[in-house]
């Protein structure tokens, strides 16, 4: 299975441009609304036409805009699942499926039967849409897929339509029903927790561009770009120069960090990222390795943690002005931080090992 | 009250007859032609769609003598449409209950179109674009899913249509004009009486169109609704 695309359009508020090739089974997108995400979705599935461009499934055209090839959507054997499910409202569960099945009725019945049960709906197949749960739907909307048995499924933020604890349980459920399906599976989201736990290789798209692309792990490890590092969930980014000396200077964060030997390669750093699971809080006496002074702008607490967001304290004292960046870091609610203040002063400290370097 | 009686004796129901006809046929037109054009407006771009609604919409905002006026002069016995007509198929169409028939279709037919191109608007394009992408053909999308979920304003469309029809005189009375028995619709029918003053017959044609729309209007409604 191997997809290549590449596909440019002039549209109304930006230029969309994006070239790709994978050969991974599970890939996600991720980008914000309103970036081409889905756009891209569509002119993949033959839904919209872009103003130019290819795409190659397995080996073949089901676009060549030079070659004028352009084949139908019901020719393309890529299903598109959308936000909203696209059930047919006038149709039972059962017809929803069985419309899509080619052959005799019996045919048809059979293998509804089978999709049905596996995918537990069964008790649900003579309700209207309209009657079901998101959860509900949504596997209604899986099984009709199944039951055309596509090439590729594109997935158009399969989760947006469910609320909290669904949202949850359908994230596992989906991928246990993609489980045996050997075909492509792409999904577009905003959610970099979607992404995370679904792909195997990730595409993020930043205004009609893909900033990065690569291995879904390594790529949330060390993202290549400033938007990149922000979309997968960095809040921490920083200017920052390498010198002759190879000392990396962060001047937001007031620190001058010495680097190991072998480390010209990096000279092209424009900034660094620090997660903010790695900031960790000083006690008075000790001394740390790169210590920063902040402030507590506030607190977000849950269960097992506290999310903390701070400024930096001028030398001064005061902090640097109104405007300053806010930035996070996470500490567990264990024996030493019971309890965090706002508007407190606390040092923090990180290993230079953990900063991530980027330099676009 | 006996005067009443005596008119009611001595009605000849004609009129009756041939607008119902004419209605029934003429909805039947309307309700085929429109949808059809409302699926293609579906499909046309952006210029030709334009062109499409404002030739559908001109029955609607011409006083209908204009549409009978051009309608004379295509199917006129001296023209070229009505010559050809009435060489070729022995067909003519000017003072015949065919005038009456294409008269109140050309009148009701935009209420049709203009009611299937919006129902059809308001369909979900996710629906047909999600059919697409599942192989589904584009003839199967509009009978299985385009046509069901449009029926309520398809329904709505047929109703006005036909009550369009019904009540139809501008047009008929130029191209079909008002022959007892043959052409001559209740609309006509009530004109022509008033103009002679005769008011109690006018008001009985008035109360009988009334109830026969009403009882259409609502047997199509409680037919469609049905299911």
């Amino acid at each position: 299975m191997d997809l290549s695309v590449s596909v440019k359009s002039n549209l109304d508020n930006f230029q969309l441009n994006m070239s790709f090739e994978t050969n991974s089974k599970r890939i996600g997108i991720l980008g914000e609304s309103g970036s081409g995400k889905s756009m891209l979705l569509k002119y993949i599935a033959g839904i919209f036409s872009p103003d130019e461009g290819k795409i190659m499934l397995n080996g073949e055209y089901i676009l060549n805009s030079e070659e004028k090839i352009n084949i139908k959507p019901q020719d393309r054997d890529v299903a598109y699942m959308f936000q909203n499910y696209a059930l047919f409202p006038n149709m039972t569960v059962r017809e929803n499926i069985e419309i899509v099945i080619e052959g005799s009725k019996e045919d048809k019945r059979t293998r509804a039967n089978h999709l049905m049960n596996k995918f537990c709906i069964d008790n649900l197949s003579e309700k209207k849409p309209g009657e079901l749960s998101g959860g509900q739907q949504q596997r209604v909307a899986l099984a009709r897929i199944m039951a055309y048995g596509p090439k590729v499924i594109l997935l158009d933020e399969p989760f947006s339509a469910l609320d909290g604890n669904l949202k949850e349980k359908m994230q596992v459920e989906l991928e246990e029903m993609l489980n045996d399906y050997d075909g492509i599976v792409i999904m577009v989201s905003h959610s970099k927790t979607e992404i995370f736990k679904f792909s195997d290789e990730v595409l993020v798209i930043n205004h009609g561009e893909i900033i990065e692309h690569g291995n879904t792990r390594e790529l949330f490890m060390s993202p290549n770009t400033r938007e990149g590092a922000r979309m997968t969930g960095i809040r921490n980014i920083l200017e920052a120069s390498v010198d002759e000396d190879l000392v990396l200077h962060v001047p937001e964060w007031k620190l001058k960090i010495p680097l190991e030997e072998g480390f010209s390669t990096r000279e092209n750093i424009k900034y660094i990222a620090v997660r903010g699971k790695f900031l960790k809080i000083l006690e008075d006496d000790e001394k740390g390795e790169n210590p920063i002074n902040i402030e507590v702008e506030s607190i977000y607490e849950d269960m097992e943690e506290f999310k903390v967001f701070f400024a930096i304290r001028g030398d001064d004292n005061n902090l640097l002005d109104e405007s300053a960046n806010v930035y996070s870091f996470r500490v567990k609610k264990d024996g030493k931080h019971k309890t965090l203040t706002k508007n407190t002063y606390l040092r923090l400290d990180f290993d230079k090992e953990k900063i991530i370097y980027i330099e676009n | 009250m006996n005067e009443l009686l005596e008119v009611i004796k001595n009605l000849d129901w004609s009129p009756l007859y041939i607008s119902i006809k004419t209605a029934i046929v003429a909805t039947i037109m309307s309700f085929f032609i429109g949808i059809h054009l409302a699926r293609k407006a579906l499909v046309y771009g952006r210029k030709k769609r334009a062109l499409l609604d404002g030739i559908m919409s001109l029955p609607l905002v011409l006083p209908p003598t204009v549409a009978g006026f051009i309608l004379l002069l295509i199917f006129s016995k001296r023209r070229l449409v009505g010559s050809f007509l009435l060489d070729t198929f022995d067909i003519s169409v000017v003072q015949t209950w065919l005038g009456c028939i294409i008269a109140a279709t050309v009148i009701s037919l935009p209420l049709m179109y203009q009611n299937a191109r919006a129902a059809f608007d308001q369909v979900d394009k996710n629906l047909i674009y999600a059919a697409r992408t599942l192989g589904m053909s584009e003839r199967m999308i509009f009978y299985k899913v385009l046509l069901p979920i449009s029926k309520p304003g398809l329904l709505a469309g047929t109703i006005l249509s036909f009550a369009r029809a019904m009540g139809e005189y501008g047009a008929t009375s130029m191209i079909a004009g008002n022959i007892p028995g043959k052409t001559g619709t209740i609309s006509q029918a009530i004109a022509l009486v008033i103009d002679d003053g005769n008011y109690l017959r006018a008001g009985t044609w008035v109360v009988i169109v009334m109830t026969i729309s009403f009882v259409i209007v609502y047997s199509i409604n409680v037919i469609l609704n049905k299911k």
